[in-house]
């Protein structure tokens, strides 16, 4: 070798002896740092970064959650309001139409009773009229009858009925006539 | 006196030398598992406690994830990688602060100084060569899962732009040929320095945060020499913004790796509506921005 070479090779060894760099302790050292990123990758990083994202799901859920439950009662509320609403004008509604219902029907019952009423008057009017009648007719007849037995007592002797009767009938006629 | 460079062998098992910032490494890694065996069953109710603040970190830590990657599922595909950086980093960079590290030790057989039992794991070039080397293979670890194996190389060793050049469109001339051909040799080599600008991705990040912590111990450990008493309480502070910085920036630039890697490549952008031109700027800017610091 080249005396000048063998002193820069010498030269190099040097300056990495200088430092301490030594293959051995390079490697132990190598070993060392991967235990630590061993150690913090597989048992701090991985466990805490699980349970962070858990976590956040969690919390993720929860706000959603919340939100939905929010939804739902600002829904329910508002179906709430509407109910009542609706309840109060089906209230109004049911006591208007009674009211209604009750006026038209008192109305009703007032007409009803005052044609009944009308009706037994017309009624009785009339069945007084057709009693009045009938006794006066009753009353014709027994005159009649009476006015015959009369007459018949009174003369005596029968002419012929038929002639008879239109005697009797004439002298009724004049006698209502002069009534 | 002085801070030496390289972290201190304490001793042997077998063959692997354990030193002084190994030890750090471990009790971080202990501060770790005891973080998760605290938070072994956690609830998904309301979190109280240490939980509590760990996903109130986590969750800052994605919404500033999504800054740069602007998706969340990437920032939550990325964390695991990224958080581990930033954490780590910074309590080991942090660990280098508290009172006995550095200062407890053993007496080494030969030299007759004292060797610490802690340093941080951060002030070894071992460890921050690791942490660098391991971001930049996760950045194309995900970026051949999202792209497939050949798209992502293909930013690299760009012999789509020759099958293109060749195939893709009708040429009239064999001069349309050559200039197809031509820039797909261009482009070839663009994508050779893009191979280069990967390792030296590697090597500026375990640079940089192997030299601001290491200057830091070193600056702590002369203050506190020459003046023992308040004297070095600024300079603490300042270190402990350092670290916090230095952690930021290590794990916010593995970060602009990861976007990048799983990004759309740029020379099919055109062919997909130009859908992914918003989301390429920040992380470039990004880039920029933190490679100065």
């Amino acid at each position: 070798m080249d005396p000048a070479e063998a002193q820069h090779v010498v030269e190099g060894v040097g300056v990495a002896a200088t430092l301490g760099l030594n293959w051995k302790l390079f490697l132990a050292q190598l070993v060392n740092f991967g235990l630590v990123l061993l150690v913090v990758w597989r048992f701090v990083y991985r466990p805490l970064m699980k349970v962070m994202d858990e976590r956040s799901g969690k919390i993720e859920r929860g706000l959603k959650d919340a939100e939905e439950s929010k939804a739902l009662r600002e829904l329910a509320d508002i179906e709430k309001q509407k109910l009542i609403v609706e309840a109060r004008r089906q209230a109004k509604e049911i006591m208007e139409t009674t009211e209604a219902d009750a006026k038209s029907r008192q109305e009703e019952v007032a007409v009803k009773t005052r044609t009944e009423v009308e009706r037994i008057v017309t009624d009785g009017k009339r069945r007084l009229r057709d009693e009045q009648e009938a006794m006066l007719k009753e009353a014709k007849a027994e005159i009649s009858g009476l006015v015959i037995a009369a007459t018949e007592k009174i003369l005596r002797e029968k002419i012929d009925p038929k002639r008879d009767l239109k005697l009797i009938e004439t002298a009724i006629r004049s006698a209502e006539d002069r009534a | 006196m002085a801070v030496p460079v390289p972290a201190e062998e304490l001793f042997l098992i077998g063959n692997l030398p354990v030193t002084n910032s190994m030890v750090n490494a471990w009790v971080a890694i202990a501060g770790f598992v005891v973080l998760a065996w605290l938070l072994r069953r956690p609830k998904s109710g309301a979190p109280r406690g240490i939980q509590n603040a760990v996903e109130a970190l986590f969750d800052f830590m994605l919404g500033f994830m999504d800054q740069v990657t602007g998706d969340r599922a990437k920032s939550r595909r990325f964390f695991p990688v990224v958080g581990t950086l930033f954490l780590f980093i910074l309590l080991s960079n942090w660990m280098g602060l508290l009172p006995g590290v550095g200062t407890f030790g053993l007496n080494a057989e030969h030299g007759g100084h004292l060797i610490p039992i802690f340093r941080p794991a951060t002030s070894d070039l071992n460890m921050t060569l690791a942490m660098g080397i391991a971001a930049v293979v996760m950045s194309h670890v995900f970026g051949i899962v999202h792209l497939g194996f050949f798209r992502h190389w293909n930013k690299f060793i760009q012999l789509g732009t020759f099958w293109k050049a060749l195939t893709g469109f009708r040429h009239r001339s064999p001069a349309d040929y050559l200039v197809g051909i031509f820039v797909a040799l261009i482009e070839l080599g663009v994508g050779l320095i893009e191979l280069v600008s990967e390792v030296a991705k590697m090597v500026s990040l375990s640079l940089r945060l192997f030299g601001n912590i290491f200057a830091g111990e070193v600056l702590i450990h002369v203050i506190s020499s020459l003046v023992a008493f308040l004297i070095p309480v600024p300079f603490m502070f300042l270190e402990i913004i350092v670290g916090m910085v230095q952690a930021l920036v290590f794990s916010l630039l593995t970060l602009v790796y990861l976007t990048i890697a799983t990004s759309e490549p740029h020379g099919e952008e055109k062919e997909s509506h130009d859908r992914k031109s918003h989301d390429e700027l920040v992380p470039t800017e990004i880039s920029t921005v933190a490679a100065q610091i």
